[in-house]
């Protein structure tokens, strides 16, 4: 039975060879997003955690501080305490290299002596292990990869340029770093000094960054920790390394979860090809199954029979996707990996690592889409009677008759959304808001039968070729609906996101307007590849103190801490400066007196996403951790900011500098007097600072350029799954179009008996094509525009807490319908041109 | 006057695998019922798919009055077929999404003649078949006899010179096949149709003016060129 079945099936698929490669295409292209965007998210954590673990090395607990270098005394006391079995001191910072300012050095400042039992690399010269004592020997010593040797075009014994936080400083490449074959992972920027040339050129001068210990076995690692705890101030934190791991996964989390749900739309798409093509099936062999049937076939026979071909077409359409999705990933890794570091952390991911755990989950998920999508259609081909699928007529009518209970899923469909998405808004979990889109999107689907026969009601045909088309367009009620479905999705969200971006982008303009005033700006060149990380010489803020042409000034100072667990962003700026020149804007109050009034108080303004993801208002007190001890803060207001979905605390200068005693800087903002050119302010302050080292100077109108480019780079991994989803959907426009050609012999080869010229044939085929994307379109913007709001207002809400004001993008929304009806247009052409030009005497024939 | 000479026509690629037509000549006066009888496979539905221009001789020249059909290109065919031609085929081969009225208006329509006219003239014929309280009915509501005079409805309208039939009572039953023969006969004579209708019944054949007899490519008889002997 089962060899005949495959016989069966086999000879089916073959005698159908453009049937069966577009379907295996349709979900080789659905399952590829879908793998790519997992291996991307996983590559990503891997890569973090293997830097980790570079860094951390052999482990089991470290002592770092949160958000500031914390005071080296502490060291001798950790080292001392018992269980420890090993400590060792770390600095970590960033420097770039003058001569390649796009590229920048992780460097880690180690005590070669201590550092031996959590080392995972070697420093080699000429392949032979460094002798320590010479490394030690020269302050300006400095080991990198070979990798970045070779990028930045460098041998042993040559000297580099690096812009560090005291300037530029000279260093030698006296070996190579050589990862250990129990290395976790690679890191390409990993650059290593000796601890003390790393404090004294980075300005840590008598601090730490990290003490990495190792305890000794079987000592209890709560109370280790409790007496570590009881040893250092209450800012510095204890924790397992790999809690940073953790707290990544939640960093990224929300940015993961989006590309996972915009990768599963092109799932999504693919199975409607599936059902479409399962459903079509039945219908087309509905003379089969009688027979089948009147032979003693059962009726779950005749549903694993359907379910057993699309699984025949499913698989390799699955080890496709496979494949296809790993290259894919090679691809996004790149865009995905300066996203990251744009956004949220320094982030190199060299190559994709996928699990075996992630492969089956991804077969499993692909066959379970594969038979989702062919169990519904292949029920029906088992409930039919024997006798009334050997009737012509009897399955289009019956498909006729459930329109009206299409609608009232359709009304259940949205009753779900509104409630997902409300639960979500009140405090549920976050991804119940991504139900709120996929059921939204049901909704629209599910009005397609409905709104094909208003049409086929409604629209007056003026001549003969429209008249067959209408007709023939509301008769394949059953397979026009799957069609117009799978490109309702990709459209919606085609539009959606496109409207989402269009509203952020105008919001972030309109906020770029509003709270980023100054006329120039002072920064590490570092700062626009590895964000607000590398500080400012102090002698920067006499330079600027004394330039002509200067109204006043801003400091900017960013830390990243950590609260419960959960990575934020503390930032220092001075509130009388932005009281005056840059208010911000708040959602309840004037953020001019509410930075007036904050000034010498214990107060601060958080972000929109701090207060949603820590659950804070105005008026409320929050208490953060200080080197001096927790300080207790009232929270003067919530601000609108777009700058990072971490969510940020602002406060005043004196203020942080009263709890953190911290006057270091990483930017300075300028506000210019009337009548004063920023071109020409700018080239002075350049003048001025060059002695002190190449820094930044660049204009408001530069910052919004970069501000852009982040923004747009953000986006472009969701363009390309936008336009892979709309790709399978016009793939299904081909197919459904195949399928009808096939169908339809016998009926053009009547029409064309009839008289009716190639020319009419093309026509018909063409105008139901047309109509297939003209509905296709409208659905799909209607579409759009519901999941564009439930995207701003529900989605984004839940996850980070922006504020997204509406903006319509007019021009591409009324370019889209025609942009849509001319694809599917083409879409028809081959189809169309196959169906003119059959053998009219062979159709005829056909039963 | 239909005039076929010595045409043939194979199938099978370009190695003619399988030759259907061995080189036929046969003339058909104008008015005339003629039936093409023979066993399945003797070329006869063969025959009937060339003088209707759905397919072309691989040689040998038709002419359907003064048209050379083996000179012409698929627009001047299906010209031809719109405005000359009405077919009739065994399997009734009625468009499904079409009511009984719409499927016989079709041809008419192609024509490019007023919707008015069209429906007026549709009404008419369905009267001459008797099936007018069938107009607004689907396909699939007909019996085999109600679709067959549907379709030979729809073959009349555009006011063929020229009606072909492929066994039109092939797939009725014999008081159907009664019925339409009586109609094909009654209609055709009213409207100086010339008809050849293909059957491989004897009795049905007999309600013809004339038939020939097909086997393995040829017309049989004393006269190769056609001039056949009566069936009965």
């Amino acid at each position: 039975m089962f060899l005949i079945f495959c016989r069966h099936a086999g000879r089916y698929f073959l005698r159908h060879k453009l049937l069966s490669l577009l379907n295996i295409l349709g979900i080789a292209l659905g399952v590829a997003v879908f793998v790519s965007v997992q291996v991307v998210n996983t590559s990503a954590l891997h890569s973090f955690q293997a830097s980790v673990d570079l860094v951390s090395g052999k482990a089991n607990l470290e002592v770092v501080g949160n958000g500031l270098p914390f005071d080296e005394t502490i060291y001798p006391k950790i080292r001392a305490l018992p269980g420890i079995a090993a400590a060792t001191p770390l600095i970590e910072s960033v420097a770039t290299p003058v001569s390649a300012p796009g590229e920048y050095l992780q460097i880690l400042g180690v005590d070669l002596f201590s550092n031996g039992p959590f080392r995972t690399f070697s420093l080699k010269e000429n392949g032979s292990t460094v002798d320590f004592l010479s490394f030690l020997g020269d302050p300006s010593a400095l080991a990198i990869t070979k990798i970045m040797a070779e990028r930045l075009h460098l041998t042993l014994g040559d000297k580099i340029l690096l812009r560090t936080d005291t300037g530029i400083r000279e260093y030698k490449i006296a070996s190579l770093i050589t990862f250990n074959e129990d290395a976790v992972g690679r890191n390409d920027h990993l650059a290593v000094m000796d601890i003390a040339s790393a404090q004294e050129g980075f300005g840590m001068i008598g601090k730490l960054s990290r003490i990495s210990c190792r305890l000794t076995p079987g000592q209890d690692w709560d109370q280790v920790v409790q007496s570590i705890r009881a040893t250092v101030p209450p800012d510095v934190l204890v924790q397992a390394p790999d809690r940073r791991g953790k707290q990544v996964d939640k960093m990224l989390g929300a940015f993961e979860l989006n590309l996972t749900s915009l990768s599963m739309v092109s799932l999504l798409v693919g199975m409607f090809l599936i059902y479409n093509t399962v459903s079509t099936a039945v219908v087309r062999r509905r003379s089969e199954i009688g027979i089948l049937r009147a032979l003693g076939l059962q009726g779950y026979q005749v549903q694993l029979l359907f379910i057993g071909e699309a699984l025949l077409l499913g698989l390799p359409g699955l080890l496709l996707g496979i494949l296809a999705g790993l290259g894919l990933a090679e691809l996004l890794i790149s865009q995905v990996s300066e996203t990251i570091t744009s956004l949220y952390l320094l982030l190199s991911i060299r190559e994709i690592f996928l699990t075996p755990l992630s492969l089956l989950v991804t077969m499993v998920l692909g066959l379970g889409a594969v038979i989702l999508a062919a169990w519904f259609p292949a029920r029906e081909a088992a409930l039919i009677p024997p006798v009334q699928a050997l009737q012509v007529g009897y399955l289009e009518a019956m498909i006729q008759e459930k329109t009206s209970r299409f609608l009232v899923l359709a009304f259940l469909s949205a009753l779900v959304a509104i409630c997902l998405g409300m639960i979500s808004l009140k405090g549920g979990p976050h991804w119940l808001s991504f139900g709120c889109a996929l059921f939204t999107l049901l909704l629209f689907a599910l009005c397609v039968p409905s709104c094909i026969q208003m049409m086929t009601r409604t629209l007056r045909p003026v001549n003969i070729t429209s008249r067959l088309a209408l007709s023939n367009f509301g008769r394949s009620l059953h397979r026009n609906s799957i069609t117009i479905a799978a490109l309702v999705t990709a459209l919606a969200m085609l539009v959606g996101v496109s409207v989402m971006i269009f509203s952020f982008r105008t919001t972030v303009n309109q906020w770029l307007s509003e709270s980023v005033r100054a006329d120039i700006f002072i920064a590490d060149p570092a700062n626009f590849r590895a964000g607000p990380r590398k500080l400012l010489r102090t002698e920067i803020e006499e330079i600027v103190r004394h330039l002509p042409g200067l109204e006043s000034y801003d400091t900017y100072r960013e830390l990243e801490m950590s609260l419960h667990g959960i990575p934020f962003k503390l930032a220092a700026i001075r509130f009388p400066v932005a009281a005056r020149h840059n208010p911000l804007r708040f959602n309840d109050a004037n953020g001019s007196t509410i930075f007036t009034h904050a000034i010498n108080r214990d107060e601060i303004c958080i972000s929109e996403p701090f207060a949603r993801k820590f659950g804070y208002h105005g008026g409320e007190v929050l208490t953060l951790p200080t080197p001096g001890g927790p300080v207790s803060f009232k929270i003067a207001g919530v601000f609108r900011d777009y700058t990072s979905d971490l969510g940020l605390i602002l406060l005043d200068r004196q203020t942080y500098q009263k709890h953190w005693r911290d006057n270091s800087y990483n930017s300075f903002a300028l506000y210019l007097r009337k009548g004063f050119s920023s071109d020409t302010v700018q080239e002075s302050l350049r003048q001025s600072l060059a002695p002190l080292g190449a820094y930044l100077v660049y204009s408001n109108q530069e910052l919004r350029l970069q501000v852009f480019r982040i923004f747009d780079q953000t986006f472009r991994v969701t363009y390309l799954l936008q336009t892979i989803a709309l790709l399978v959907s016009g793939l299904g426009i081909f197919l459904n179009l195949i399928i009808m050609i096939s169908e339809r012999n016998r009926e053009i080869g009547i029409l064309r008996s009839m008289g009716t010229s190639r020319v009419h044939v093309i026509g018909i085929i063409l105008k139901e094509a047309a109509l297939l994307g003209g509905l296709g379109a409208i659905l799909g913007i209607a579409a759009g525009l519901a999941l564009a709001w439930v995207l701003s207002n529900v989605i984004n809400v839940a996850f980070f807490g922006w504020t997204i004001d509406w903006a319509t993008p007019w021009a591409f929304l009324g370019t889209l319908p025609f942009t849509v009806i001319l694809t599917s247009l083409i879409a028809g052409y081959w189809p169309a041109r196959l169906g003119a030009n059959l053998n009219i005497a062979r159709a005829v024939k056909m039963e | 006057m239909i005039r076929v000479q010595d045409v043939r026509k194979c199938y099978g690629g370009p190695d003619c695998r399988v030759e259907i037509l061995r080189g036929v000549s046969l003339e058909i006066p104008q008015g005339e019922f003629l039936a093409v009888m023979g066993p399945s496979g003797c070329g006869k539905s063969t025959l009937l798919h060339l003088l209707g221009g759905l397919d072309q001789a691989d040689s040998g020249r038709i002419f359907l009055g003064r048209n050379p059909l083996h000179e012409m290109n698929d627009q001047q065919l299906t010209r031809l077929r719109r405005d000359t031609i009405g077919i009739i085929f065994q399997f009734f081969n009625l468009l499904p999404t079409l009511t009984a009225q719409e499927n016989i208006q079709l041809p008419a329509l192609l024509q490019g003649k007023s919707s008015r006219e069209v429906s007026t003239r549709s009404v008419q014929l369905l009267a001459e078949v008797g099936l007018s309280e069938c107009a607004d009915k689907k396909i699939h509501q007909l019996s085999g006899g109600e679709m067959q005079r549907v379709a030979l409805a729809r073959a009349l309208i555009g006011n063929p010179a020229i009606l072909l039939a492929d066994e039109p009572t092939g797939n009725l039953d014999s008081e159907s096949s009664r019925i339409v023969i009586a109609l094909l006969h009654q209609l055709g004579r009213e409207h100086g149709t010339t008809i050849v209708m293909v059957t491989h019944s004897a009795e049905i054949a007999a309600a013809a003016d004339r038939c020939i007899v097909m086997r393995d490519g040829h017309i049989l008889g004393p006269d190769h060129e056609g001039t056949a002997f009566p069936c009965s």
